[in-house]
């Protein structure tokens, strides 16, 4: 291939990819790839490069598209969902226009656009079986990110696979976890509970720094949620699941005054929020998909316990840095599974985890803004974990009848160090001793080197992790922390509040490390409580375009993997006990395995598909679990709603709707539910089908709907 | 979307490893077919057609056998059928062509995951106003028109601009791919 002929070859790719290819150029293009191995291996490359531009985009991009308001308000969907939508929607015939699901989250205008639009488009004269459609309004990142529901009607009768269901009694019960106080949590040895004022007063002082800065912004705060709004929130974010029908009508009707706090502490002393806190961690510890010689439900089970008995952050963060032993005790498994590449992942993922530094750049150079840190930063605290080493010996028992022994793995530290090489950028060879911050460590028969670490990395005068867990603990509740990124709270990383930063911090040392009580304090601001509708929807500020956040409303969150598939379990009917059982704990790590999978980089890092659109949008319209959920007698909440006799068709759209989105439908969606029931219901009557059957379909059809909503999948 | 009627003896995949496979290898499924298509729009819509396929054939696929290619051929054939939907089209690309180019694409393959780390640094190394018009032009639905218009440019130059930053864009991504096989 000549030099010409190689221009001429592009040229003709670039017309191909505008869509203005003449035949001449056609003509060449086919020539030049048949004839000439360069040629093909060029077009093939510069096409993926337009495909794959197209296609990332599509993902990417569409979400950039939805934040900013979109001229064309309803339902712009992206290339990426279009494409397989069709896939699913099979049967097309259109009932429904669901176009209510979202209307509690928008701003009042398109709401009302779209309830009028509604009716318009809906009375189709269709003369099909009548499955039904939501369509969403698309307005936030996170309505874009989940897809809309598009049904094929109706789910086939379909063999289920076995899933392990409650024992009757189990189900049955009407006890929940929030109206009743847990054992379990070990109420006896919390440590002794700071008067309720105190906490509030803290509480108060966040929400004056914030609002000075709201102020000089010239952003008015949103009101405060309502009930539905609130006790959705903070179930999710503190039991990671949404509210059971039973719980949200207990909070609508209590009427004590602190009910707020009450429902905090509930919750805040449930094995539930144990669970949910150890989830976070398991998953930002060691990720979901690695399981090479690690026991990942040890760890679990053992940060369980820790924040079950809320031990202080310090103790448990020690832990994990100084472990020693077996994967079946727990702590060890954090360095278990990060010490392979000479302790590379160890050391950045320490540093990255638990101080929110990035030093992996400085592995191989020096810090490219951070100037002061330079490589050596990072090899000296590489050195602290030269010592530690993983032994691997046959298991007690096993390997007896002439097969292969199972290797037991264990961590330990070696009596004697080597220090650490590197090749610096000059490509001398440079050696590195342990040091942190300064002071230089030897080796001692009495201490090792990494506990040695954790003692200097949580030193009294070295609030750097404390910040550090104050200011990832703040964005698992308001989704955005005080710095952009998280974890990179290096000197060059401007921080959003300075001055609450610090004072949190501050009181979270001076409470030992007390998790609880900074959880508490937390969920007791007014900033906590601030509706997700910004007061003036022109004034606000969007963290996802890089603006340093005010907290003046409550940022939407999508779901994570695990809210979402216990909150679908939840909807599905069953108690909240249950997911506190193993054998729901295993359902889960099996349900999740579909969307992680670990990809071999320095840093063990793993890919998910979660909250990709097509991925989570297929596993919403056809997976087991949903399916599950929307089938009777599996769904016992379903199957009730649908055979209380004599209810009457509102009520039990209203039951179905706390069910999904735990607050009750507006007067606008209840009559456009209603009048699209009744169609599907006379629709399948008409072709003979008995009323009490029709109704029943009906109702779960509208039960898919709700749970394919994006409401469904989102905090707000 | 039924579920296949296969006799349970046979083995057969569990929806959620079947979404897990078919989201993974949508990507690559899509390069596949628009190399041989040379058009986003038809790629998509052949995409489509494929994907209603491998769902209504989900009972065959076996456990242990490689996805993609499966999909693959299921996508040829599916590309061969929308071949003959459009044949009076001016212009269509030879079967000949199609063939060699989709060996090809296999071929390549094994590097899409490196190529599509090398294509987010590369998109981070342009200079801004590049990078900006190459968002605006992949953004979704938009067209080099649709940007000529919006900036006021002439079609042609705005064109240019746009083949001109995807060759710097093609060899940025060669020189990382070859820098990688160096160390």
């Amino acid at each position: 291939m000549t030099n010409q002929e190689r221009n001429t070859l592009l040229a003709a790719i670039d017309a191909l990819c505008e869509g203005e290819l003449s035949a001449a150029q056609l003509a060449f293009l086919e020539q030049m790839v048949l004839s000439d191995s360069a040629a093909r291996r060029l077009y093939v490359e510069a096409i993926a490069l337009h495909g794959s531009l197209h296609w990332d985009a599509a993902g990417a991009g569409a979400m950039e598209a939805a934040v900013s308001p979109r001229p064309q308000a309803v339902p712009a969907r992206s290339p990426r969902l279009r494409r397989f939508v069709p896939a699913i929607a099979i049967p097309a015939g259109i009932a429904l226009l669901l176009t209510v699901i979202m209307t509690g989250l928008l701003p009042k205008p398109p709401v009302a656009n779209s309830l009028s639009s509604a009716p318009a488009a809906a009375p189709r004269p269709d003369s099909q079986p009548a499955p039904w459609t939501s369509q969403i309004v698309n307005t936030t990142e996170a309505q874009s990110r989940i897809a809309p529901a598009d049904r094929a009607h109706p789910i086939p009768e379909i063999s289920l696979p076995a899933i392990p269901r409650a024992a009757p009694h189990e189900a049955d019960a009407e006890n929940s976890v929030a109206t009743q106080a847990v054992p379990g949590a070990t109420a006896g040895t919390i440590p002794a509970v700071t008067p309720i004022g105190e906490d509030q007063k803290l509480a108060a002082e966040i929400d004056r720094l914030l609002q000075v800065q709201q102020q000089d912004s010239g952003v008015p705060a949103a009101r405060t949620a309502t009930d539905a709004e609130w006790i959705r929130r903070v179930y999710l974010d503190l039991a990671g699941r949404i509210p059971t029908v039973d719980e949200a009508e207990a909070y609508f009707h209590d009427s004590r005054a602190d009910k707020v706090l009450q429902l905090v502490d509930t919750l805040l002393n449930s094995p539930e929020f144990a669970r949910q806190e150890a989830t976070v961690w398991t998953n930002l510890l060691i990720g979901h998909s690695r399981t090479d010689n690690i026991d990942r439900t040890a760890l679990f089970h053992w940060l369980s316990d820790q924040f079950a008995d809320n031990r202080p952050w310090r103790e448990t963060a020690m832990n994990l840095v100084a472990a020693k032993g077996t994967p079946a005790e727990g702590p060890t498994n954090f360095l278990l599974a990060h010490l392979n590449n000479q302790a590379v992942p160890a050391t950045a993922i320490t540093a990255r985890i638990f101080l929110c530094e990035q030093l992996q750049c400085a592995q191989c150079h020096q810090h490219p803004v951070v100037k002061s840190w330079d490589q050596s930063r990072f090899w000296e605290l590489n050195a602290f974990f030269q010592q530690t080493k993983i032994i691997a010996s046959p298991e007690a028992g096993s390997g007896r009848n002439g097969s292969s022994p199972r290797m037991r793995q264990e961590l330990v530290d070696a009596s004697v160090l080597r220090p650490t090489y590197y090749e610096s950028l000059r490509g001398v060879m440079q050696v590195a001793y342990p040091r942190y911050a300064g002071v230089e460590v030897q080796t001692s028969p009495k201490q090792s080197l990494r506990t040695q670490l954790a003692e200097l990395m949580f030193a009294e005068d070295r609030p750097q992790a404390a910040r550090a867990f104050v200011n990832r603990t703040w964005a698992q509740f308001f989704q955005y922390g005080f710095t952009f990124p998280l974890d990179d709270m290096g000197p060059h990383t401007p921080v959003s509040h300075p001055q609450l930063l610090e004072q949190l911090t501050a009181d979270f040392v001076a409470s030992e490390y007390d998790v609880r009580k900074l959880v508490r304090v937390i969920c007791l601001t007014q900033a906590y409580r601030r509706s997700s509708q910004p007061a003036v929807p022109a004034l606000v500020d969007d963290p996802a375009k890089g603006d340093l956040p005010l907290f003046a409303h409550m940022y939407i969150r999508p779901m994570t993997a695990e809210q979402l598939h216990d909150s679908l379990w939840i909807a599905a009917g069953i108690s909240p006990r249950q997911l506190l059982t193993a054998q729901h704990e295993m359902r889960r790590e099996d349900w999740l395995k579909q969307f992680y999978r670990a990809v071999d980089t320095e840093e063990n890092s793993e890919a998910t598909t979660f909250g990709e659109t097509l991925p989570q949008a297929l596993m919403m319209m056809n997976g087991d679990l949903v399916r599950t959920a929307t089938t009777t007698p599996d769904n016992r909440l379903l199957e009730e709603v649908i055979n209380r006799h004599g209810d009457a068709e509102a009520d039990r759209i209203r039951r179905l709707s706390l069910a999904a989105l735990s607050r009750y439908p507006t007067p606008e969606e209840l009559n456009t539910v209603r009048d699209a029931l009744r169609r599907s219901i006379r629709h399948r009557t008409e072709r003979n089908m008995p009323t009490q059957l029709a109704l029943a379909e009906g109702l779960k059809d509208l039960y898919w709907a709700y749970l394919n909503s994006s409401e469904f999948a989102i905090s707000h | 979307m039924s579920r296949s009627s296969t006799p349970g003896s046979e083995p057969r995949i569990s929806t959620e490893e079947f979404v897990q496979l078919f989201t993974q290898t949508q990507r690559s499924l899509y390069l596949f077919i628009l190399a041989q298509v040379g058009n986003t729009h038809r790629a998509e819509e052949i995409l489509q057609e494929t994907n209603l396929v491998l769902w209504a054939k989900l009972g065959q696929f076996r456990p242990g056998t490689d996805f993609l290619s499966w999909s693959r051929q299921i996508a040829t054939f599916e590309i061969l059928k929308s071949r003959q939907r459009y044949r009076r089209e001016r212009l269509t690309f030879s079967e000949e062509f199609m063939q060699s180019v989709a060996e090809e694409v296999v071929t390549l393959a094994t590097e899409e995951e490196r190529r599509r780390e090398a294509l987010q640094f590369c998109l981070e190394k342009l200079p801004a106003s590049d990078r900006a018009l190459i968002e605006q032009r992949y953004e979704p639905g938009a067209s080099g028109k649709d940007i000529a218009v919006q900036l006021g440019r002439p079609l042609n130059s705005v064109h240019q601009s746009l083949g001109r930053i995807r060759r710097l864009l093609l060899e940025c991504i060669q020189r990382q791919l070859a820098a990688e096989v160096g160390t």
